[in-house]
């Protein structure tokens, strides 16, 4: 089965096409705030060098979130037409598990918790535990750091930090859990971001355990985890 | 809505998808899906030969944002990308026809929200690929020039456009398609902007055009005597004052009725913007007056407008009600008269919020 995976969630724009568990082509952009100019041409540059039409796709996958709104849903849109147009299957994968799903089996020894971490904005951060057996024990939240490391301290396992805000509050994790510190590591930073890849690998196992018929109209939804501010921004209403 | 008859496919334009200018790529058979994700309407329209209207779908968001009293940008992003799925496929079934045979694939660059204006930019953009068809990114404010000319394709140029909207107060003259000059806007709110300021300040619901029109119709216009900011007769416009004046009036008499003051505040905007599309009319010699934007809805603004262009001999060309307003018709008919020049976009274009009426684009 060809997915085709796309994740614009985080500053990190990537696009993978994976034949079963085979990743044929792929290719990540940092790219701050320009996602939808990089995506449109990234996934006709990635399916091409893998050698094939877009026809010949089984199933559309595409990170939902959590991460930044906009970026998300410049993939999510994409993703919902491009599984439309083709009249395949459309998987919505949570960014926190992509992040979990690259970290390689040697990185996970003595470690039995594995805690995502993606930035959100607002010195916050969003954050889900696993299990090493890539089960989720802790469902994804956005809070202070604060509330992860209550998190963190109310489990007392091993735990393996990944995702650039852990590695950037590095110091901030240790301090802030004191005595408790000797028990957690952290990823290094290839797993800093979620990936394509991992969100059309996830995709395509799930598609062979759940008998995902294509829907009429492919729609997934966007893991935002918070409300939408209610700012009424007069400035940039332009148009009635 | 016409019968969908098969366009000859020799005519689509996929072969010259890499182009961005040349050979006219559109006739009177090609296909375009529009969308228009700009503000708070999620809108698809499937048009053939740029004025056939297959189809045009519009959900309005209006509930959601009614409770602010104005547009949230977040919450309008949201409500696209939920949305526009099942808008897309509604349109094209309402078309009768599968989306492999569109032509074509436009969308609203600009200007509007930027996070909403992506989510369009997005899909449009995801679906030109797969088909292998040109993708055109469209100019929200031409567009309503194209939804007067969807009924009118033959009206003559040169021509005056006027664009009132809640963002917009522009009076434009257009010498062809593809060529447009802003002559007059206004210095302060937008035509739009005053309706709905004024309307809740009297305490009527949002959006404030519709519901000062129908106040209106129940109002004296004559019963508030209101200032009509002529500006030294130049062609830029003013309601900010117009609007101080209503506010200082009912303050000052609160036992008014709502709807004579609305009666009165409406006749003084139409009366500035006739005044003022007759003298840029006259200046361009123009042959025909365009109306667009959601205060193109306005019945005192249609009437009054085609009674001065009745009197100086200038055609006057309305949009139908539902044209007025945010949708996606216009889009892909303005997306088709782009196609026609040979302009298409490129896949790695975004949205510019802060897109003009004639400038950069080609
Ligand atoms: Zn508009």
């Amino acid at each position: 089965m060809i997915v085709l995976g796309i994740d614009t969630a985080t500053s990190m724009v990537s696009v993978a096409v994976v034949n079963g568990t085979t990743v044929l082509a792929s290719s990540e952009l940092r790219s701050d705030r320009r996602h939808a100019e990089d995506l449109t041409p990234m996934i006709d540059f990635v399916v091409k060098r893998a050698g094939l039409a877009f026809r010949e796709l089984d199933a559309v996958a595409v990170n939902v979130g959590p991460g930044l709104f906009t970026g998300m849903r410049v993939g999510i849109a994409a993703a919902q037409a491009l599984a439309y147009a083709l009249s395949v299957p459309l998987v919505g994968v949570d960014g926190l598990e992509a992040l979990v799903a690259a970290v390689p089996a040697a990185s996970a020894e003595h470690v039995e918790i594995i805690v995502p971490t993606i930035d959100a904005r607002r010195r916050e951060v969003a954050w889900a535990m696993h299990s090493v057996e890539s089960r989720r024990v802790v469902a994804p939240q956005v809070g202070g750091l604060e509330d992860l490391l209550a998190g963190v301290r109310e489990r007392g396992q091993h735990c393996l930090f990944v995702g650039d805000f852990a590695r950037r509050h590095h110091d901030d994790i240790i301090s802030g859990l004191g005595p408790q510190a000797w028990n957690v590591s952290f990823g290094d930073d290839a797993l800093d971001w979620p990936h394509a890849k991992q969100v059309a690998l996830i995709a395509h196992e799930r598609l062979l355990h759940d008998e995902a018929l294509p829907q009429h109209v492919p729609r997934v939804g966007a893991l935002y985890l918070r409300e939408a501010d209610a700012e009424i921004n007069w400035v940039t209403r332009s148009n009635v | 809505m016409s019968d969908f008859t098969a366009p000859s496919s020799a005519t689509t334009a996929s072969s010259l998808g890499g182009a961005t200018t040349g050979n006219s790529m559109a006739d009177a058979s090609t296909i375009v899906l529009g969308i228009e994700t700009s503000c708070d309407e999620t809108a698809a329209a499937v048009v053939m030969g740029g004025t056939d209207v297959l189809s045009s779908v519009v959900a309005s968001q209006l509930d959601e944002h009614a409770r602010f009293g104005g547009v949230v940008p977040e919450i309008a992003s949201r409500a696209h990308v939920e949305t526009l799925p099942q808008v897309v496929a509604e349109a094209l079934e309402r078309a009768n026809i599968d989306v492999s045979r569109v032509d074509a694939v436009a969308a609203t660059v600009g200007p509007g929200l930027v996070g909403a204006l992506l989510v369009g930019v997005s899909a449009a953009k995801a679906t030109a690929l797969v088909l292998d068809v040109p993708f055109i990114g469209v100019n929200h404010l031409e567009a309503h020039l194209y939804a007067a000319l969807l009924d009118e394709p033959h009206a003559q140029f040169p021509m005056l456009f006027v664009l009132v909207s809640g963002g917009h107060t522009l009076l434009v003259e257009m010498t062809n398609h593809d060529s447009y000059r802003v002559i007059g806007q206004t210095i302060d709110d937008a035509a739009g902007e005053a309706f709905d300021k004024v309307a809740r300040f009297l305490g009527l619901p949002y959006p404030g055009g519709p519901a000062i029109d129908k106040a209106s119709a129940r109002g004296k216009d004559t019963a508030v005597a209101l200032p009509r900011a002529m500006l030294n007769d130049g062609l830029d416009v003013s309601f900010s004052g117009l609007k101080t004046a209503v506010i200082n009036y009912v303050r000052a008499n609160p036992a008014i009725s709502s709807d004579d003051v609305a009666a009165s505040f409406q006749r003084a905007v139409v009366d500035v913007l006739v005044h003022k599309a007759r003298r840029a009319a006259r200046q361009i010699n123009a042959k025909t007056i365009a109306l667009g934007g959601g205060v193109a809805a306005n019945s005192l603004l249609r009437s009054e407008m085609t009674r001065a262009g009745a009197a100086d001999g200038i055609s006057v060309v309305l949009p139908s009600r539902e044209m007025c307003t945010d949708n996606a018709a216009m889009i892909a008919s303005a997306g088709w008269y782009r196609l026609r020049r040979g302009e298409v976009t490129a896949l790695d274009a975004g949205a510019n919020p802060n897109l003009k009426l004639g400038a950069g684009q080609r």
